[in-house]
């Protein structure tokens, strides 16, 4: 059972973010850059099937070099090898082209399942699982919380939440799987594996060792354009709700929240 | 807006392996350590909540494997830096934690390190530690019950006042003396390093022994958890020994070498130390951050009070030093061919200055914060408060501040009568 994980590199919900001169980008400065959270879920399913089943999980990025950092995060979770496709070009680029990118990159290995966040929590545009799927022309498991795979390894079944219920579809390998808050608790890359990863293959490669035309990527290539960027307005100042007793407050709650608010 | 993780520290020193561990640790703190604070503090004496909590750290992550070679099982971490940014992660979580887990592995210096390992006793004790999915505790058992400082002012006592004693009787030494303090003592050590003299009264470093004891020997006992001020997550009582009998190979190097190695144990035990210092620092930038951000008073923001800058700016001024100092001794403890060995002298003053300078900022920084805090910062809920009280402690274990001036005196000004 061979797995792929796609990580990407994005700033952490909790750094704040400025929009950059442009009035398009994010300013980089001060950002601090993890491992894309829906991405470390994948990381640890896919690990879960090399225990259960054998087999090798590559781990697989796309971006500027500091993206060595996510790889050897996920080789220190316990994934067998890294891939980092290093490339200024990946600047800006959009889902479509970085999923070529990706797909170029695991040309080689012969998988059974890629598992990619269902969203990176940056631009929030759930499109890499979907894009990788189409390329390689394989189903695509969106969303997914539970992942079933066959005792013979040739079909897995999944599940989905949708509006308060689960869906179940099943699917024959190899296939695409984007992951969702609920399938697993990543585990702590251990102080062994992080030692181990640095014997682990650990490959780099650009865009033209992998046969792609860098001028098809980065903010001109751009399918989608961004033109514009801005932060949400300020929140509103907290009203504290106030009342002699308990039900006198949650009376005036319910009043707020019914006729200022218009939430209920 | 910057996190801890932007006060500068020397990168090209620290390896990939030890940024990875940071992370893992950090994310250990972050959903473990920290949610628990207080709870923590609560559980001084059963450590029913902190036992899970650090054994996800000693086993699941793996940090007591850490000083013991590759070849039991173990990590076979050397680097003083590795450590130190270890120290820096779980220390921002909780400081007493750092300790009880960093002493898990300090002991064994004196017989894991590269340059003078003793292969007899890491095949006997390094499974212990490495391969079991249950925590295994070591401890330093150094203070004696007369006196800390004099056990650990080896170059000015040289053994005279250790009050441990050890005789060899045939093939075995016969151990008697009352250690306090230890930490991972009060139940909780599985395994002490234990600082005895050979001739006692006798001012002789060949007498002085280190000899490591099961804590499961008859005649070991162990007291109940001290109740402290703070750092909670450790435990500290008494150890008796009593007519306990351990083999004779179970001395770490032999006469002379053992009190020359605790040397380096103190010169790296300095360092880290800075290390947790630096760690409590972290937590502390983190919680003035966001309160000077929040709070409002006449009518502007606490940061933006120009008297309230300046003591801010003096912090950061104090936290950036500690760093850079402590790293650097930490490079110079990795780097005995460029800077001597970790057990000489002039290492050992040189991280000296650095234990009391990072400990004596860290308490002006938390006096600082509490200040800037006013009444919040004594109440349990702002958080500060308890970094204040966890961090006394750094200043005034491994002999405290008279000892570190002392060493460091004696070396620079060759000083002879102190
Ligand atoms: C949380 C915690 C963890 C600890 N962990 C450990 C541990 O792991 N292992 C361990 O063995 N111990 C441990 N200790 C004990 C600690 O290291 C000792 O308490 C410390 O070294 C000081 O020794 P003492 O308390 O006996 O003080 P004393 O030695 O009595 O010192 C009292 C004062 O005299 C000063 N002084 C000492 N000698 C001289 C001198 N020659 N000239 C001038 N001034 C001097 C000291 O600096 C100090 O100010 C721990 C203690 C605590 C609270």
């Amino acid at each position: 059972m061979n797995s792929v994980v796609f990580v990407k590199y994005v700033p952490d919900t909790e750094t704040w973010i400025k929009v950059a001169r442009d009035g398009k980008s994010m300013d980089p400065e001060g950002v601090k850059w993890v491992m894309n959270p829906y991405d470390e879920f994948g990381v640890e399913e896919a690990l879960r099937l090399k225990e259960q089943f054998g087999g090798e999980v590559l781990v697989v990025s796309f971006g500027p070099p500091k993206i060595k950092e996510i790889v050897l995060q996920g080789m220190a979770m316990g994934a067998d090898r890294g891939l980092m496709i290093i490339d200024d070009a990946a600047q800006q680029s959009d889902p479509w082209a970085v999923a070529r990118a990706l797909v170029a990159g695991i040309r080689d290995f012969d998988f059974d399942l890629i598992f990619c966040g269902q969203r990176g929590v940056d631009q929030d545009q759930g499109l890499l699982g979907p894009a990788v799927a189409q390329l390689l022309d394989i189903p695509q498991l969106l969303m997914v919380q539970k992942v079933e795979v066959a005792e013979d390894q040739k079909s897995l079944r999944v599940h989905r939440p949708v509006e308060g219920r689960v869906l179940v579809l099943e699917s024959s390998l190899p296939a695409v799987v984007t992951t969702t808050k609920g399938l697993n608790e990543p585990r702590y890359a251990t102080l062994q594996n992080i030692l181990k990863a640095k014997k682990k293959p650990l490959d780099t490669a650009s865009l033209s060792d992998l046969d792609l035309d860098a001028a098809e990527f980065g903010e001109e290539a751009r399918k989608i354009k961004v033109e514009e960027m801005s932060l949400p307005p300020e929140r509103p100042p907290i009203t504290m709700v106030q009342g002699e007793t308990p039900q006198e407050a949650a009376a005036e709650l319910a009043r707020l929240l019914h006729e200022e608010a218009r939430a209920i | 807006m910057p996190t801890y993780e932007d006060i500068p520290r020397p990168i090209e020193w620290i390896t990939d392996e030890d940024l990875q561990v940071a992370k893992a640790i950090r994310k250990w703190v972050d959903e473990e350590v920290w949610p628990n604070r207080h709870k923590i503090d609560d559980d001084w004496e059963h450590h029913e909540i902190v036992k899970p909590i650090m054994k996800t750290l000693l086993v699941d992550i793996g940090y007591q494997r850490g000083v013991w070679p590759e070849d039991v099982g173990g990590l076979g971490v050397d680097s003083c830096v590795s450590f130190v940014v270890g120290a820096e992660e779980i220390a921002r979580g909780d400081s007493g934690m750092c300790t009880a887990a960093n002493c898990v592995g300090w002991p064994f210096l004196h017989i894991c390190l590269p340059h003078h390992r003793n292969e007899t006793l890491i095949k006997k004790f390094g499974p212990l530690f490495c391969d079991t999915d249950e925590m295994f505790i070591g401890c330093p058992a150094i203070t004696d019950v007369s006196s800390g400082s004099d056990v650990e002012n080896v170059d000015a006592t040289h053994g005279k006042y250790i009050t441990t004693t050890a005789k060899l009787d045939g093939d075995w030494w016969e151990i008697n003396g009352h250690k306090i303090w230890c930490t991972n003592s009060g139940g909780f050590a599985d395994l002490f390093g234990v600082y005895a003299t050979t001739k006692p009264g006798e001012e002789d470093d060949e007498a002085v022994a280190v000899i490591y004891v099961p804590a499961d020997t008859p005649g070991v006992t162990q007291g109940k958890p001290y109740k402290k001020a703070g750092m909670n997550a450790d435990l500290n009582g008494d150890i008796w020994f009593e007519k306990v009998r351990v083999p004779a190979e179970n001395r770490a190097q032999g006469p002379g070498l053992d009190a020359e190695y605790a040397r380096e144990m103190i010169s790296w035990g300095n360092v880290i130390t800075g290390g947790y210092a630096l760690g409590s620092m972290n937590r502390v930038y983190e919680i003035l951050l966001d309160w000077c951000e929040h709070r409002v008073v006449a009518g502007k923001q606490l940061k933006n009070h120009s008297i309230i800058a300046g003591t801010l700016g003096e912090i950061m001024t104090m936290i950036e030093a500690v760093k850079s100092d402590t790293y650097c001794k930490a490079r110079m403890l990795d780097r005995p061919d460029l800077y001597g060995p970790g057990h000489s002298k002039g290492m050992l003053a040189k991280t000296r200055t650095t234990k009391l300078f990072s400990t004596d900022a860290l308490t002006d920084i938390c006096n600082w914060a509490v200040d800037l805090m006013g009444s919040y910062g004594y109440a349990l809920e702002y958080d500060i408060e308890k970094v204040w009280r966890d961090s006394k402690i750094m200043s005034l274990w491994m002999g405290g501040r008279s000892l570190c001036r002392l060493d460091t005196t004696r070396y620079y000004f060759n000083s002879t009568e102190i």
